[in-house]
């Protein structure tokens, strides 16, 4: 028997039905890269391995009624979140994950705080974020979401563009400037 | 209570921006075919695959299955034309997406053999476990018994040359393009554990509003097939692909070494000089400063782009910009090409 992964909507199938199966197809085809994203928030195989299944009964509990598309999309989502969670309730985390340094990163680029400014929610900080990135060609924009969304490294986000760790690091900075600028334009205060 | 709300926000972005990124592959090789040496060892390739290729027609096979499979849609691609959604091209060149990459699925497959007639391909191995080659026109990946890792090893087709002469040619649309810029084969050799071959292909064409079709089937490699008889890719091994700033790097990157002002003359880098400055009068920078950048500037390998011109045919410059009151540092990039004119090919920051 050929094993090969199966169509998401073939897995999304079996969820509809009930079938634990469809927790295993999830796993295989999609398990390493989930446990890479939770792996880069904690720091630590285990905590990123029981997020990952935890994320997989989250998913489980929510597909039916929802059909994602695209589904790996949607578990990663699952997963990140629940990493994090895990990640400020773990106060013996050390901090010392890609997630830290790439957040610790992003924090400069909160402007500082006018009374002027409205005061933004995160949903609708994202949506700014999101008309940001739009403002980004593809490489940059891509640069921007591995590194704070998916907390990869400098040196995978060097390895996936082909460019140096010192060039990647020089690159994230000139994004985050101008995101600095835009959300300054866009009055944003947190 | 800033710092989780911004977390939480970066958290909720768009799905969009995150299967982008997700989906994303490494375009940035600074390897192609023709920096290769031709060497021994691939000499020796070659005469494997030439047995190889004897033996299939000895001795052929109608095996197992093979399917292919487009990468991120997961969409199968049958003998039907099979309309691509992972990409895109205008009349003027601009590219949106990968237009097909694409996975092979089968048993006990031990390699394949991949020959693109007209473009270029790239072979990307998300295991990390197999050696890859930069952008070429032949290449053999081995797959081995494990199926499971099919999935993770992905081709993309890459067709710079339909984009180079759409965007080098204003004149040019999609429906003027010759035959081989809009059509293309990629001849797949496949041999099993059991040492059996068997041949498909992947055929892929542009139509006028610009969509790919892609189809796969069958195929029977006869003498036209000229493009298949050429010469592997030598295999790089990814520590040495990857690698930053290490010697063999520096020995795959002869561009990286190229000295791009000094391949210029005064006259020519004033005459592209000119030509950036042009760009930005119809932009909302005001230029401050724009003086040539180093060589050393990684964006010259920037493939598809800057990385498909030589030295004397490219030179970027840095720019001090103003907009709104506010100074920005901006890059733009000329080159020419055939016709010997000056053309901005990229700017940004």
């Amino acid at each position: 028997m050929v094993q090969w992964p199966m169509d998401d909507s073939q897995i999304i199938d079996l969820f509809f039905e009930r079938s634990e199966q469809a927790i295993n197809e999830l796993s295989k085809k999609y398990g390493n890269v989930c446990k890479k994203v939770s792996q880069n928030i904690l720091n630590n195989a285990l905590d990123a391995e029981e997020c990952v299944n935890d994320a997989y009964l989250g998913t489980w509990n929510s597909i039916p009624p929802q059909r994602p598309n695209p589904l790996l999309t949607y578990v990663c989502r699952i997963v990140r979140n629940l990493s994090i969670k895990k990640y400020h309730a773990n106060t013996s985390v050390k901090r010392n994950s890609y997630y830290d340094v790439a957040f610790e990163e992003l924090e400069d680029c909160l402007p500082s705080s006018n009374t002027a400014d409205k005061e933004y929610d995160a949903k609708e900080l994202a949506k700014i974020i999101d008309d940001f990135l739009d403002t980004l060609d593809r490489d940059n924009r891509v640069m921007f979401v591995r590194r704070y969304w998916f907390s990869d490294s400098l040196s995978e986000i060097a390895k996936m563009f082909g460019i140096t760790e010192h060039n990647a690091s020089v690159r994230l900075s000139r994004i985050r400037e101008k995101m600095k600028k835009y959300l300054a334009k866009e009055g944003v205060s947190i | 209570m800033k710092k989780k709300t911004l977390s939480q926000a970066i958290g909720e972005i768009d799905t969009r921006h995150i299967s982008e990124a997700m989906n994303y592959h490494a375009t940035s090789r600074k390897t192609s075919i023709f920096r290769k040496p031709f060497g021994k060892s691939m000499i020796a390739a070659v005469l494997c695959l030439c047995l190889l290729v004897g033996f299939s027609v000895f001795m052929p096979f109608t095996g197992v299955a093979v399917r292919a499979y487009a990468y991120g849609t997961n969409e199968e691609i049958t003998k039907t034309d099979t309309v691509l959604s992972s990409g895109t091209i205008t009349d003027d060149g601009m590219m949106t997406g990968h237009p097909l990459q694409f996975y092979i699925v089968g048993k006990d497959i031990a390699t394949v053999r991949f020959s693109c007639k007209n473009q270029w391909i790239d072979f990307v191995d998300w295991t990390g476990k197999r050696d890859e080659y930069g952008i070429g026109k032949n290449f053999t990946v081995s797959y081995g018994s494990d199926e499971s890792e099919y999935y993770y090893l992905v081709i993309d087709w890459v067709p710079n040359d339909t984009i180079r002469m759409l965007t080098d040619n204003k004149d040019v649309g999609i429906k003027d393009l010759p035959t081989e810029l809009r059509e293309d084969i990629i001849v797949m050799e496949i041999t099993y554990e059991n040492g059996k071959t068997v041949t498909k292909a992947m055929k892929i064409s542009l139509r006028d509003n610009g969509k790919f079709v892609a189809s796969f089937g069958d195929y029977t490699i006869t003498d036209q097939d000229k493009f298949v008889e050429q010469p592997d890719s030598k295999p790089i091994s990814r520590d040495i692909l990857y690698a930053q700033g290490s010697d063999a790097a520096l020995q795959n990157s002869e561009k990286e070494n190229a000295s791009y002002q000094a391949a210029l003359s005064k006259e020519k880098i004033e005459a592209a000089k000119t030509v950036a400055l042009d760009y930005y009068k119809n932009t909302v920078w005001q230029v401050e400063k724009i003086s040539v950048t180093s060589d050393s500037n990684s964006r010259y390998n920037n493939t598809g782009i800057e990385a498909e011109y030589s030295a004397g045919n490219i030179i970027i410059f840095d720019v001090t910009a103003i907009r709104d009151g506010e100074t920005e540092n901006r890059i733009i990039s000329v080159a020419r090409a055939g016709d010997g004119k000056w053309s901005v090919i990229n700017e940004g920051f």
